[in-house]
């Protein structure tokens, strides 16, 4: 029970962001079947896509649906565990009630799914309103301390919005891979492209209208874990705007007859959906931490995040390890929170110059990438995963001085704390992956699907990068969150041009990208050659 | 494709985050390190979210090490949680808060202080 109750926080933030992930791609198929699928000349084929529609809409419906169970027996178990409350008043909380509304509101729109009359219009509305409705009352609209109908309605549509546009997504794609007729694709894009930026425009307003009382100030945006948040959440969603727009050029280019770019039209939707996931999970994350405009100590200011991003040479001096501190025979560390210990002068040079050597290494992979593009050296440096198999062998060593193989935690022990299993787990990633790019660079797979662990792990790593602050509530870990940002932001581009590259077939477009993921690699590379700790 | 995205969704799910619940703590009765006279105090703390009270606690850890459960008393409003505590030796206390907010995130602290005469 004990596990149970310190994992609790990270069991909700997933089980919340599954149903929310769940909840958008629903409620994105409800949209897209009653706003952009265009009457069709074939019969068939519009009853294929209204049931793709309708497969969909069920299945993620009840994934949501029992999304929401889970977080409320988590809920419930929490309570009863730590206050002590009895089953029934655990049951009564009301967090829990409107996680039981929110998952039967899902579970009434996957049978709506499901039965015969998907197409009622009126009945699919009233149950995504009922739905988005329920799930007002897990977020910080509802709990302010004087609730405002006015944030719960921008909320509410900030969230239909989101849904209409990122949720419809794979629908769109489906649709252009199901309909030949060139006429037809042409009126779904034009169709879609017309609802995506309605809802572009409602998320902006929307978003705008609630970033003012929750973050409070301008300082808020930068100075906060939430506001961090927000402004992370911000540039992905122009990221997404960049794709959306280029898209839409492609669709125009189109009725100008050059059909090579509508080709590319699903991949860069595909795109747009894995952006838009980190995005949903980044909103997640928010609507745990607390608002900007209550965070009033624990806040850096504009100097000391500026100090963060000054121009300073790179410390590649490591002090030695009997100097830090878990080296010490009274080391203060604990196996429930290795943080608590006060870290010395040794223990932050430690730190920055191991962040500082995975920095170059990162560089180094990265221009050996961009370099593999060249024919005549791709015999040699088209085995740059092999620096990344380094990088994973050196972070086993030195990521967690306080454990195995440095420290005195054993191995398995440390994988009880979950700062060092995070670390742990991370670096496996990184060694799997990297031992798959071997084989794909290598030519060594027939199959396509080793080729997208690349793409998909980095993305993984950047969501990952991106929401795991909030942990001590210290102006330190905000300033860490201030430096790990545009790491991970660089991650989602290389990521996303990768999967372009691997997925758009050999065009000029693959050819960019395959420019582009190497260059975002070296300048993520950069931006943690200026991670600092130190004043 | 498919075995791609089910890879995706696995490694999302594996990372999760520990996100600090949003119930912050904006003021304080007695504030931290404070000195208080006398052998009664009146507890009273404001939070920026409102509170589900069933499910919130307070409790004291007396200078001897023990820990006693504050009962708390109504409030004018759901973002704040009052409790009395009375027959204090002088000494420092830790008064350790536990609350859910009403969308169901929990958070925890403590404020230290004294009973001086």
């Amino acid at each position: 029970m004990e596990a149970f109750l310190s994992l609790y926080s990270v069991i909700d933030w997933i089980l919340r962001g599954a149903s929310v992930a769940a909840q958008t791609l629903a409620l994105g198929g409800v949209a897209y079947f009653l706003f952009t699928l265009a009457p069709s000349k074939s019969e068939s084929r519009r009853a294929a896509l209204e049931r793709f529609c309708a497969r969909l809409v069920f299945w993620s419906a009840s994934a949501s649906c029992v999304a929401q169970l889970l977080a409320g027996a988590a809920l419930i178990a929490f309570l009863v565990g730590s206050t002590g409350a009895g089953l029934k008043t655990a049951i009564s909380a009301d967090a829990v009630s409107f996680h039981l509304i929110s998952a039967g509101a899902a579970l009434a729109l996957a049978c709506a799914a499901r039965g015969p009359r998907f197409s009622a219009a009126w009945a699919l509305l009233a149950l995504s309103l009922l739905l988005v409705g329920a799930h007002m009352g897990v977020t910080h609209a509802a709990s302010r301390t004087e609730p405002s109908l006015s944030l719960v309605a921008a909320e509410m549509l900030h969230l239909l919005a989101l849904a209409t546009w990122i949720g419809g997504i794979p629908y769109f794609i489906t649709s252009l891979r199901m309909i030949e007729d060139g006429e037809e694709r042409r009126c779904v894009s034009r169709r879609f492209s017309f609802t995506s930026l309605a809802s572009v425009g409602v998320i902006g307003a929307t978003g705008l209208f609630m970033a003012v009382p929750y973050t409070g100030s301008l300082e808020g945006l930068y100075e906060t874990t939430y506001g961090l948040l927000l402004s992370t959440k911000s540039v992905l969603m122009i990221m997404l705007l960049c794709l959306g727009a280029i898209n839409f050029l492609a669709i125009r280019s189109r009725r100008r007859g050059d059909s090579a770019m509508l080709n590319g039209v699903p991949v860069i939707a595909e795109v747009e959906v894995g952006i838009g996931l980190i995005a949903i999970l980044c909103a997640v994350a928010l609507a745990s931490s607390p608002l900007a405009v209550a965070t009033e100590s624990a806040r850096p200011d504009a100097a000391e995040i500026s100090a963060h991003f000054q121009l300073t040479w790179p410390r590649l001096e490591s002090p030695a390890y009997a100097e830090v501190s878990a080296a010490q025979p009274d080391a203060a560390v604990t196996l429930a929170d290795p943080e608590i210990a006060n870290r010395t002068e040794a223990d932050v040079a430690w730190s920055e110059a191991h962040h500082h050597y995975a920095a170059l290494a990162v560089i180094l992979t990265g221009l050996l990438a961009l370099l593999a593009n060249s024919r005549r050296l791709r015999p040699i440096t088209q085995h740059w995963p092999l620096l990344l198999l380094g990088l994973a062998a050196y972070l086993v060593v030195t990521a967690d001085e306080e454990a195995w193989p440095l420290g005195k935690i054993g191995f398995f022990e440390s994988l009880t704390i979950p700062q060092i299993a995070q670390h742990k787990l991370m670096i496996a990633l990184i060694a799997g992956f990297a031992v798959c790019e071997l084989g794909v660079q290598s030519n060594k797979f027939k199959s396509a699907w080793p080729s997208y662990v690349f793409p998909l792990t980095i993305a993984a790593a950047a969501a990952f990068l991106l929401t795991h602050y909030g942990h001590t509530g210290r102006k330190e870990e905000v300033l860490i969150q201030v430096s790990h940002a545009p790491v991970a932001l660089f991650g989602v581009i290389v990521a996303s041009a990768r999967w372009l590259e691997l997925r758009i077939g050999p065009t000029s477009v693959s050819r960019v990208a395959g420019i582009v993921w190497p260059l975002a690699l070296i300048a993520g590379g950069a931006f943690l050659l200026l991670y600092r700790e130190s004043a | 494709m498919s075995r791609a995205l089910a890879f995706s969704m696995i490694l999302l799910l594996c990372l999760g985050s520990r996100a600090l619940a949003h119930a912050s703590l904006l003021e304080a009765v007695p504030q931290p390190g404070a000195v208080v006279a006398g052998d009664n105090v009146s507890i009273e703390l404001r939070f920026d979210s409102r509170l589900d009270a069933r499910f919130s606690r307070l409790e004291l850890v007396k200078p001897d090490g023990g820990a006693a459960p504050l009962t708390p008393q109504a409030a004018d409003s759901r973002s704040i949680l009052k409790a009395r505590a009375t027959e204090l030796d002088e000494g420092p206390y830790v008064l350790r808060w536990r609350v859910l907010s009403v969308d169901g995130h929990a958070n925890q602290g403590e404020i230290k202080f004294q009973i001086g005469r």
